[in-house]
């Protein structure tokens, strides 16, 4: 059956034609090209260099020296300085860096999954299916995100899995709605018509005509998801519900420099710049990407 | 327009069901026994233990545990020992008769604790509110006639930037710059521990908390008016405008910006929103003595009931956001209303 039917639909040209627009359009956009690499960079190097540096500089990431408490920045070998307990200041904001990295590619990607498969099922069944997705989204969304995630990541002790889990689990809901949307008039064009007259099944309707055409949408959001994420992990762990001390996170960096505020305030610009930085990233990524995906703008 | 905002209120209701709902199931499979946070230890005599648990109505299963929170159990007979016959009534009124039960911790209505700490809360969100639209509509208004030039430039990197600089971060900053090298403002709290301010000296409290909730909006605004703005320029009544001679001025503001305003107001919904969320982190970072602060602080003292009375309350606050701008919106463009 499957088969008669995919003999049945024309050929599909095995153009490409709107990806390699998009990635020549990323090409010519030097704003969005510049965000990639820092973010890559910045990526790299949280995963490659801390063993490195550790290794060059004998340092321990988690070892404690008192004596060498509040060094500034650049004394005794540390390029960023110490901080209370005479942590190496670089080394904790690149493993910092490897879990708020970590956290945000993983729940931003799951949140995708989630968002985007039930977007498709509420707009491909409408009726009460879609009543029922759309009430989801409408309450969960009228909850202010950072209460639930603060009552979640307290009840449930938060390792970074287990944040990761948290943070998708309650991400997904835009993404669910702009997909929903694009399913919604998707659904009505002529080719959905001729596809379902010639007996297409449900699933291929979802997995080949629509989910091609709502993943420009998914794609962009999926990198402005990231940058939210990583400020909502960042203001959890500032907070003290989110990635817990001894393990080093931006953002928890940033609650144990607000106690020492007037002793070591070089231990407050670098989390915040990295923080600052990656969203930045991730953000003006998201608006190349949507621009490059637009065949409106990319045929110009 | 009745007939809308009635319509609107009754779409409220499920998702205001939905919200208690969720709320309830998120703090009822919390792990831990509650009681044990209210006895303290095992030496309690496991008699009286009992009983509370009986008395608080722990014993019931989940789902009517949720019906006595929203309606109340003083309708109801508890079974206090355990022999099949009911001893005496509850005393809770439920959720929606505007008892959200006591604090486990300061053994005090939540109701009252969530009503003292409003007016502060509310101080820094209006004034948030305010300077955020204040400034971000001019902003957006002048970036959209100025396209392409350096103000434009500067407002679109302002915006990014509002939106990516995490607000405990440059509440931080602030704090280091006004407060310990240059000693303008206090580091935090609201008020001076030993009475007595002058409104200067509440003003200077609330300086760099409202600075930092108000970026996000600012930048939000700035860019919907700007968008709309460039949008609404090129449509054929300003076309006509222009046509009848009118100075590009007086197109611009009498005609381009009054509509190009109308979807910030659809925006005030999510604004709030982000506000209520905002103030959490904002209070904490200047240890303002909020809701948000409040909801922070019994987070870890598990002091539940007071967490979910905050979040309800959240949650209500941000529906009725929603629906002042979607009425708003209605009363702005007709056609909405109609459709």
């Amino acid at each position: 059956m499957t088969t008669a039917v995919a003999r049945l639909e024309p050929p599909r040209p095995r153009s490409r034609s709107l990806w390699s627009d998009a990635l020549m359009h990323i090409g010519r956009d030097k704003l969005t090209l510049l965000a990639l690499i820092i973010l890559v960079l910045m990526t790299i190097a949280a995963i490659v260099s801390p063993p490195i540096i550790e290794n060059q500089l004998g340092i321990d990431a988690n070892r404690t020296r008192i004596p060498d408490r509040f060094l500034a920045p650049g004394e005794e070998g540390h390029w960023l300085g110490t901080d209370q307990l005479g942590r190496d200041q670089l080394i904790r904001l690149l493993y910092g860096g490897r879990i708020s990295l970590a956290i945000a590619y993983s729940a931003s990607a799951i949140s995708l999954i989630i968002g985007v498969t039930l977007g498709l099922i509420a707009g491909y069944a409408r009726g009460r299916v879609d009543d029922a997705i759309i009430w989801l989204i409408n309450t969960v969304n009228a909850i202010p995100i950072i209460f639930l995630l603060l009552v979640a990541s307290s009840l449930w002790s938060p390792s970074p899995e287990m944040l990761i889990v948290i943070l998708a689990v309650l991400g997904w809901i835009p993404s669910a709605r702009l997909v929903r949307g694009e399913v919604l008039s998707l659904r009505e064009r002529d080719y959905v018509l001729a596809a379902r007259a010639l007996g297409a099944p449900t699933w291929r309707l979802l997995v080949h005509h629509f989910l091609p055409n709502v993943l420009p949408t998914a794609i962009v959001y999926l990198s402005i998801n990231a940058g939210t994420l990583i400020l909502l992990e960042s203001a959890l762990s500032y907070l003290g519900v989110g990635v817990q001390p001894p393990e080093p996170s931006w953002g928890n960096m940033l609650t144990e420099a607000r106690t020492f505020l007037a002793l070591g305030s070089h231990l407050i610009l670098p989390p915040g710049l990295c923080i600052a930085m990656t969203v930045l990233c991730f953000y003006l990524i998201g608006d190349g990407l949507r621009d490059a995906l637009d065949p409106q703008t990319t045929r110009k | 327009m009745g007939a809308f905002i009635l319509r609107r209120l009754l779409q409220s209701i499920p998702t205001f069901f939905g919200i208690t709902a969720i709320v309830f199931l998120l703090i009822a499979s919390a792990p831990g026994d509650p009681i044990s946070l209210i006895t303290f230890g095992e030496n309690q005599d496991p008699q009286t233990t009992l009983e509370l648990r009986r008395l608080l109505g722990l014993d019931q299963p989940v789902p009517l545990q949720y019906v006595y929170w929203l309606i109340g159990n003083d309708w109801a007979r508890i079974d206090l020992d355990g022999d099949g016959v009911g001893d005496i009534n509850g005393t809770r009124r439920g959720l929606l008769r505007g008892d959200l039960g006591n604090s486990i911790r300061q053994q005090r209505p939540v109701f009252d604790l969530l009503i003292e700490r409003i007016p502060s809360t509310l101080r820094l969100t209006i004034s948030a509110l305010l300077i955020g639209y204040g400034i971000g509509i001019p902003v957006g208004v002048l970036s959209a006639i100025y396209r392409g030039r350096a103000f434009d430039q500067f407002a679109r990197v302002l915006s990014v930037l509002g939106n990516a600089v995490p607000s405990f971060w440059l509440g931080l900053i602030l704090i280091i710059a006004f407060s310990v090298q240059l000693k303008w403002l206090p580091m935090g709290g609201s008020a001076s521990p030993t009475g007595g301010d002058t409104p200067l000296d509440t003003l200077s409290y609330m300086i760099m908390p409202v600075i930092v909730l108000s970026l996000p909006t600012l930048a939000n605004v700035s860019r919907l008016v700007r968008t709309s703005v460039l949008e609404v320029l090129t449509q054929d009544y300003i076309r006509t405008a222009r046509a009848k001679g009118l100075a590009g001025r007086a197109v611009v503001w009498r005609h381009a910006v009054r509509n190009a305003l109308i979807p910030t107001a659809t925006f005030l919904g999510a604004a709030l929103g982000g506000l209520l969320s905002g103030t959490v982190i904002v209070e904490q970072v200047f240890l303002w003595s909020g809701v948000g602060r409040l909801v922070v602080d019994s987070v870890f003292q598990r002091d539940y009931p007071i967490v979910m009375g905050s979040v309800v309350l959240g949650a209500i606050l941000f529906i009725l956001g929603t629906l002042l701008s979607d009425v708003l919106y209605g009363l702005l463009d007709p056609r909405i209303r109609l459709s």
